[in-house]
């Protein structure tokens, strides 16, 4: 073995399945042979694996990843692992900070916890979230009815909420979601803005979102494509499908660059939830996959009997 | 070792590993030392990871059938000094793997299984709530197991995230005197016995 065997690159793409045939047989072999390339080998997958729970693989690197790990029960359960271990350090980090905050009376360094804290993000919460939204949604839809002839008959395609998660520590009850609406086919100049620019409150200096979520409802044809503001620091990117009348309980969704119509990522088959009666279906994705372009979701229904249909499409800006 | 005598053996799988093929086995992998089966379970540990990367769903039982070869051949065939150890076990799982390949091939399912599990590759790491919430209050069961060191190492080595991660590595492996590839090898080590622990504590449950 020498020592470019193990470099962290070369092991990387190992993992990944990116190295030539003959290079990946002669690193199987090592892997079983040679017991500090099995150690340094292990070493390098555990920081693949949480690269890849922080939203710090891209490209190819991440659709490699998912395909390889994504493949057998034993590295799904790596990964699952990785998410908890890294919510248990962040839980850790976050309680032992407020002594500094109480101490320094600073109250602003609100503790943001990661998408993957599960005890955080019960659907109750969601379902809350989805309905303060969709609240303010029809709100904002008759304010600007009121406002002049160029008001749209419809609502904003989408609105957005950058959700700052309660601390394990229970210092605040609950996330303040910070709705500005999305663009509309109004002037940009008249209510829209004014009533975006009254709602927003100011950024908070708390400290990094990790998780931004978005509810996102069928692209029309006379609409602007909204604009999905994702801070720069952001992970996880949750999106709220709203679907209109279906009839599966079951869908596939495929983002592709609406430039190239590439693909850039698509789920598993996820159940459709209802949130106040309307079907939606929820998604995560990495933050990092996202880039400052113009994206398409396709939702696919799939049917009992494996036929599958596009049942509505999204369209939508990403701005960071 | 030749594909005949890799072929014979995969007729004989129901031939069960004896005691004293087992005891044979262990020491042939010790050499000279004697590790309490410390190497068997290492090279079992190997193969498993050698035939997880391959894609094999049941990697467990895979890295059991080789070992169990090796050892019938050790019975059978004295070959305590043909090869070294590591090398001959893995030449074995190679024909294990070819083996399964073959019969997986021709039940037609490897392949639509690869396929199917890439598509779903994202949405499979998702849990359901209540198992999240297991295995999280197993795994914060297991981290305040850990001897206070251990917990220090696993914590501070794997928190943060790019240039605070690196930072973070460094100033523990100085606080504790030790060179960073000893702290990684150490945080490694901690992260395995973690992730068994969950493992067994969510079996429980």
């Amino acid at each position: 073995m020498n020592k470019q065997d193990d470099s962290d690159a070369v092991l990387r793409n190992y993992l990944l399945g990116l190295l030539p045939e003959a290079e990946t047989e002669r690193l199987d072999e090592l892997s079983v042979t040679e017991e500090v390339f099995a150690q340094n080998l292990r070493i390098a997958e555990h920081d693949l694996i949480d690269a890849y729970v922080n939203g710090e693989l891209t490209g190819k690197e991440l659709l490699e990843f998912s395909k390889q790990y994504g493949g057998t029960p034993l590295r799904r359960d790596r990964v699952r692992f990785a998410q908890a271990f890294q919510a248990a350090i962040q839980t850790r980090a976050v309680v032992e900070r407020p002594k500094t905050d109480e101490e320094t009376g600073d109250t602003s360094k609100t503790s943001v916890v990661s998408f993957f804290s599960f005890k955080n993000w019960s659907p109750l919460k969601w379902g809350f979230v989805a309905s303060s939204l969709l609240l303010f949604l029809v709100a904002s839809w008759f304010f600007v009815r009121q406002l002049g002839p160029h008001s749209q008959q419809t609502p904003p395609p989408a609105t957005s909420a950058a959700t700052n998660a309660e601390p394990p520590a229970g210092n605040s009850p609950g996330p303040s979601p910070n709705a500005p609406t999305g663009p509309t086919s109004e002037s940009p100049k008249t209510g829209q803005e004014r009533l975006a620019q009254r709602s927003n409150p100011p950024a908070n200096p708390a400290g990094p979102a990790r998780v931004v979520a978005f509810v996102l409802r069928p692209q029309m044809r006379s609409e602007q494509i909204a604009e999905l503001v994702i801070p720069s620091d952001t992970t996880t990117v949750a999106l709220m499908l709203l679907l209109g009348p279906i009839d599966t309980n079951y869908h596939r969704a495929i983002l592709t660059e609406a430039s190239s119509d590439r693909t850039v990522w698509q789920s598993g088959k996820v159940k459709v939830t209802t949130i106040d009666e309307m079907s939606v279906l929820q998604l995560r994705l990495p933050a990092a996959l996202l880039r400052q372009e113009v994206y398409r979701i396709r939702a696919v229904g799939i049917y009992p009997n494996g036929t599958t249909e596009t049942t509505n499409e999204y369209s939508f800006q990403v701005v960071k | 070792m030749d594909e005949r005598s890799g072929l014979e053996d995969s007729r004989k799988k129901d031939w069960p590993t004896t005691p004293s093929a087992f005891q044979r086995l262990l020491n042939w992998l010790d050499g000279d030392m004697n590790s309490e089966g410390q190497k068997y379970l290492e090279m079992r540990g190997r193969l498993v990871a050698y035939f997880d990367r391959k894609n094999c769903t049941t990697p467990d039982d895979l890295a059991d059938e080789t070992l169990d070869r090796v050892a019938r051949r050790l019975e059978q065939e004295n070959i305590s000094k043909a090869e070294a150890p590591a090398k001959y076990c893995y030449i074995v799982a190679r024909f294990v793997f070819m083996e399964h390949l073959r019969s997986s091939r021709q039940e037609g399912a490897l392949a639509s299984d690869l396929q199917r599990n890439s598509t779903e590759a994202i949405a499979a790491f998702d849990q359901a709530q209540e198992d999240k919430d297991t295995m999280l209050s197993c795994l914060e069961g297991c981290i305040n197991k850990l001897e206070p060191e251990s917990r220090e190492i696993s914590l501070g080595y794997y928190g943060g995230r790019g240039r605070e991660k690196i930072e973070n590595r460094r100033s523990l492996a100085q606080r504790l005197g030790i060179t960073s590839n000893a702290l990684s090898i150490r945080a490694c080590r901690i992260r395995d016995r973690l992730e068994n622990c969950v493992r067994e504590c969510c079996r429980e449950k």
